[in-house]
């Protein structure tokens, strides 16, 4: 036997080994329970919401209706006071505890963590969204407060709430009552030094890093949102992270590409606007997937004002106007430039600002946090590693009423999913801008024309693109705490956008032994991998029996919608194995584009219920003489989910969007109980394989 | 003589009265002054376990003797002066509780309205947690509910995938008639997917295999087979090499997990009673929303 073939061959074997030891094991690591304000917001019933929905919820959900092996609770660590954290803390702990030895095996493992919610109002001072997970759950091993990047935020909306009848407006009210009689940690201490009951704050990742160190228990940071443009303002790019202390933090080991909120793993072209020779905004024409919110701000004008008989040259200046005052708009929740063009109804927009080409995007995806950009933004380094994003690549769900892992069913887009019902006149004095005057001018964004922060948030817009979250499946080589938490440490781990799919990657022809995905490998020969996948169980409505007999009929409705995971013994077909190829930049003014080939190679798969298999290899590493990583996609057979059409255009000969049918928050334009199904391709995204060539 | 006598007489009731009311004037503006500048209240009557009536409301020597007890002693400057101050503040309290229902805060305000809510529920969950858990109380609790705080099982399997359906079951012939497994597993074609070989929850099991073969599974003893099931383009069946059963801790090792669990579910049942008792008490009457008549074409 040829000796080449013989090595393959044993590598082989050593992986299949290494991995049949393993066993895949699904989680969600960012879930919000009404802990977090936002949550108790949106679960206030004037504004349609069903109560509270505490951490113990989320354990009862993860455990009885989602079946997930492990999740994490992540609220929201700028409202989070040391008692709500202890408190979530206790219950974390008692919800690993039932049906396990010592907390660490259970049928159902908790870490314990908190969002670190940062948002900046330019590029310069904005950093993101992040988790902070915690691997261990006794309190000798846990920070005794959460870490919030700014002082106790306030709800500035609580003014409006308060004139809105609502009963449980009052315990929203003690909630914020208790936050501002926390006193904020003293700057400059060490995190264990300081009091039991203040707010800890760190305004950047370096100083939330510094603070981790100081606790100096096993953690991991990871950032989510990246690409989105709620909470991100317009300009923000990943590419002033890549600095030594946040590209190289050992924590940061994954990232979220996909959430509840959209996918934001697709690097595009085009910009949101560009900037002038004079450092002013500038509005970028329309491309073929891509129509700028600036560029429909005009041309809505446009209209209106030559409908109105105005002279042509003024119109020309009103619509010159109408791109830049939309383009000026300050930064709340979100941009809030579609105000410029008063009274405009969502549906005017059409699909402005949005990825036209994008699976599933987030509302606003902004390029330059895409994933792939992120992956591909490198600076090299003499004589040190270069400095480089290495992130595995996890789904969640961001779900904001407790409830882990809700992706299994397109069920329930009422009570399940991010939505801002739309069901009174109070929640749209809430959420909405007060209505406005069709005028033929547009007008400069100002705060005074919000109702509240909500009211900048494009709430029917984000309404409609709004899906049931994803998954994060882990290689464990156990059902532990440890276990899992390894996997997650090596980025031996993929993303799913819910459906619990089964799939491997590995870099076969790696020096010494096959190594996973999520592997960092040096190597002087072109790589070679092979990748299985197999699709998920048809789901079966309701819930098995033995959930109803544990749980009971009472509480499997309310916490459950009685719609559990519940899988039926038909799988759908996983139809083509798409792959990424990046090479991270040598330094920051290399341009990105070229340096991510998405797909690189697309794999077509027979029709079997068994899963797919393919192999390939990159003939041309050596020769290009770079670093590249390689990560996968399977791609599933089409299936329907609740805002799969997110705005549902209709598109015209040329690919532009005519019309839009949004699926509304307002009862009275969609109702409830339509979950706005279309079919997608569901997917399971593997983490990258970082491939280094070896130099002499 | 009688007129001036009689004048006269009614000029000194006058100057009587007049004199009675300053006086009465004065007493009271000193009587105030002294209860504003010493914080005095007299005792009206003496009423067993009350320590002041306010408006008809009670404050019970209880609540007083509660707060004076947790009082910092380097606030207590004596234990009756201490007494008079607690005294006097929860009066000032009610005073103002009694002003603010007045005026309808209860009724109007959220903010009060969800702390009368909040310390209702409060009050509830405390009666209900203030008597201990008895031992049998904890023992029944944990019979009923014992499925709760079981382990998972774990199963030990070996996946037989074939391409045929034939030779699969001829495989499952050969190990019903006890051929060892290495010599029928060698017949075998290699599984589509990399399954684990180690024990496995049957959730994840059924992640792999479907929900029925799992099933099968928890109907079998170790070395006993499923029956043959299309596994895509294949078939696939699993034989049970071992099985590590759920297992139901004991009642010791779980204590204050099930203590915890009972509290709560006592005092949901408290709080659901408590609302099904003034549900029944109470007086709800529902409207109809007003319809806009229906136009008759009779």
């Amino acid at each position: 036997m040829n000796k080449k073939i013989a090595l393959a061959l044993v590598l082989l074997l050593s992986a299949a080994a290494a991995q049949a030891n393993e066993q895949i094991l699904f989680g969600d690591l960012h879930v919000h329970s009404t802990v977090s304000w936002d949550a108790f917001v949106f679960s206030l019933p004037v504004f349609g919401g069903t109560g509270a929905h505490p951490p113990a919820e989320a354990c009862d959900f993860a455990r009885y209706c989602s079946s997930l092996d492990f999740f994490a609770l992540t609220d929201h660590a700028e409202t989070l006071t040391p008692r709500q954290w202890h408190e979530s803390k206790q219950t974390l702990r008692q919800c690993s505890a039932v049906g396990s030895r010592n907390n660490e095996d259970g049928d159902l493992i908790t870490f314990t963590g908190f969002e670190w919610t940062q948002a900046g109002t330019t590029a310069e001072n904005h950093y993101g969204h992040r988790n902070v997970i915690f691997r261990d759950q006794d309190e000798a091993h846990l920070p005794r407060r959460a870490i919030s990047p700014m002082p106790p935020y306030f709800d500035p909306d609580l003014t409006v709430l308060k004139t809105m009848h609502e009963p449980r407006v009052g315990s929203y009210v003690a909630m914020m009552q208790e936050l501002s009689k926390t006193p904020v940690c003293a700057p400059g201490v060490d995190s264990k030094l300081l009091p039991d009951d203040c707010f800890e704050v760190a305004l950047t990742p370096q100083d939330l890093s510094r603070k981790l160190d100081q606790w100096g228990y096993d953690s991991l940071v990871i950032p989510h949102g990246t690409a989105w443009g709620l909470s991100n303002p317009p300009s923000a790019d990943w590419a002033h992270e890549l600095t030594p202390g946040i590209a190289n933090d050992p924590r940061q080991s994954l990232v979220e590409v996909y959430s509840g909120h959209g996918n934001s793993e697709e690097y595009r072209p085009w910009r949101e606007y560009l900037v002038g020779p004079d450092g002013h905004k500038q509005c970028p024409e329309p491309t073929k997937n891509y129509l700028p919110m600036c560029w429909q701000a005009g041309h809505l004008i446009r209209i209106r004002c030559d409908a109105a008989h105005l002279p042509t040259q003024e119109c020309a200046r009103r619509e010159r106007e109408a791109r830049q005052r939309e383009l000026d708009a300050p930064v709340g929740f979100a941009a809030a430039g579609f105000l410029a063009v008063p009274g405009a109804r969502t549906e005017e927009w059409l699909d402005a600002g949005e990825c036209r080409d994008c699976f599933l995007p987030t509302w606003h995806h902004n390029p330059l946090g895409s994933v792939q950009y992120i992956l591909a933004l490198g600076q090299d380094r003499d004589g040190e590693d270069p400095l480089r994003f290495r992130f595995g690549l996890i789904g969640s769900t961001d779900n904001h009423n407790a409830m882990p892992g809700e992706g299994y069913k397109e069920v329930a887009r009422w009570n399940s999913i991010l939505l801002l019902r739309l069901n009174n006149p109070d929640a749209k004095r809430m959420f909405l801008p007060p209505p406005a005057e069709r005028t033929a001018e547009s007008r400069p964004v100002t705060p005074d024309l919000y109702s509240s922060s909500w009211a900048t948030w494009d709430v029917e817009r984000t309404n409609s693109m709004s899906i049931t979250g994803g998954l994060v499946a882990v290689h464990a080589s156990g059902r532990s705490r440890g276990a899992i938490w390894d996997a997650l440490k090596t980025r031996n781990v993929y993303a799913t956008s819910g459906e619990r799919m089964l799939l491997w990657m590995n870099l076969v022809n790696a020096p010494g032994a096959a190594q996973p995905m999520g592997s960092a490998v040096r190597m002087k020969r072109n790589p070679e991998f092979e990748v299985k996948a197999v699709g998920a169980f048809i789901q079966n409505p309701g819930c098995p029996d033995f959930q109803r007999r544990l749980l009971g009929a009472k509480k499997l409705e309310t916490l459950c919608h009685n719609e559990c995971f519940n899988p039926s013994n038909r799988r759908r077909q996983i139809t083509r194995i798409e792959v990424v190829r990046i090479h991270p930049q040598h330094n920051p003014k290399e341009p990105v584009g070229p340096l991510i080939e998405d797909p690189w190679k697309t794999l077509k798969c027979a029709p079997n219920e068994a899963g797919c298999s393919v192999r390939f290899s990159d003939p041309e590493f050596v020769k290009t003489g770079r670093d590249a990583l390689y990560y996968v996609r399977a791609i599933q057979e089409p299936s329907p989910a609740i805002n799969g059409g997110q705005l549902r255009c209709k598109f015209d000969s040329a690919g532009r969007c005519t019309q839009v049918n949004l699926c509304s928050g307002d009862p009275a334009k969609t109702a409830p109980t339509d979950n706005c199904l279309e079919a997608i391709e569901e997917r399971a995204w593997s983490s990258p394989i970082f491939v280094d060539l070896q130099r002499p | 003589m009688s007129k001036s006598r009689t004048i006269g007489a009614e000029a000194v009731t006058d100057r009587f009265r007049r004199a009675c009311v300053v006086t009465a004037v004065i007493i009271g503006c000193l009587f105030s002054g002294f209860q504003i500048l010493h914080d005095l209240r007299v005792p009206a009557l003496v009423a067993p376990g009350i320590a002041a009536r306010v408006n008809g409301r009670s404050i019970d020597v209880d609540s007083v003797n509660r707060t004076v007890a947790g009082m910092d002693a380097r606030d207590k400057r004596s234990e009756s002066a201490a007494r008079r101050d607690v005294l006097s503040r929860m009066v000032d309290e009610e005073l103002l509780v009694q002003h603010a229902l007045d005026t309808g805060a209860a009724e109007t305000n959220p903010e009060v309205r969800a702390a009368l809510v909040r310390s209702a529920i409060t009050r509830v969950n405390s009666e209900a947690a203030a008597e201990p858990i008895a031992d049998r109380e904890l023992q029944e609790y944990f019979k009923t509910h014992a499925e709760a705080y079981a382990t998972s099982a774990q199963l030990d399997v070996t996946p037989f995938y074939f391409e045929s359906h034939a030779r699969a079951e001829a495989a499952r012939a050969q190990l019903l008639a006890n051929i060892p497994v290495d010599r029928v597993l060698a017949t075998a074609d290699p599984l589509p997917f990399t399954a684990p070989v180690q024990a496995v929850t049957p959730r994840t099991l059924a992640n792999y295999y479907g929900p029925e073969l799992v099933e099968q599974l928890s109907k079998q003893s170790p070395g006993g087979t499923t029956s043959v099931v299309a596994l895509g383009n294949g078939v696939v069946f699993l034989r049970l090499n071992q099985v590590s059963s759920p297992r139901i801790p004991s009642l010791h090792s779980v204590r204050d997990l099930v203590v915890a669990d009972a509290l709560r579910e006592r005092q949901e049942q408290a709080l659901e009673s408590l609302l099904t008792s003034l549900r029944k008490s109470a007086r709800v009457e529902f409207f109809a929303r007003r319809e806009t008549p229906v136009p008759s074409h009779e």
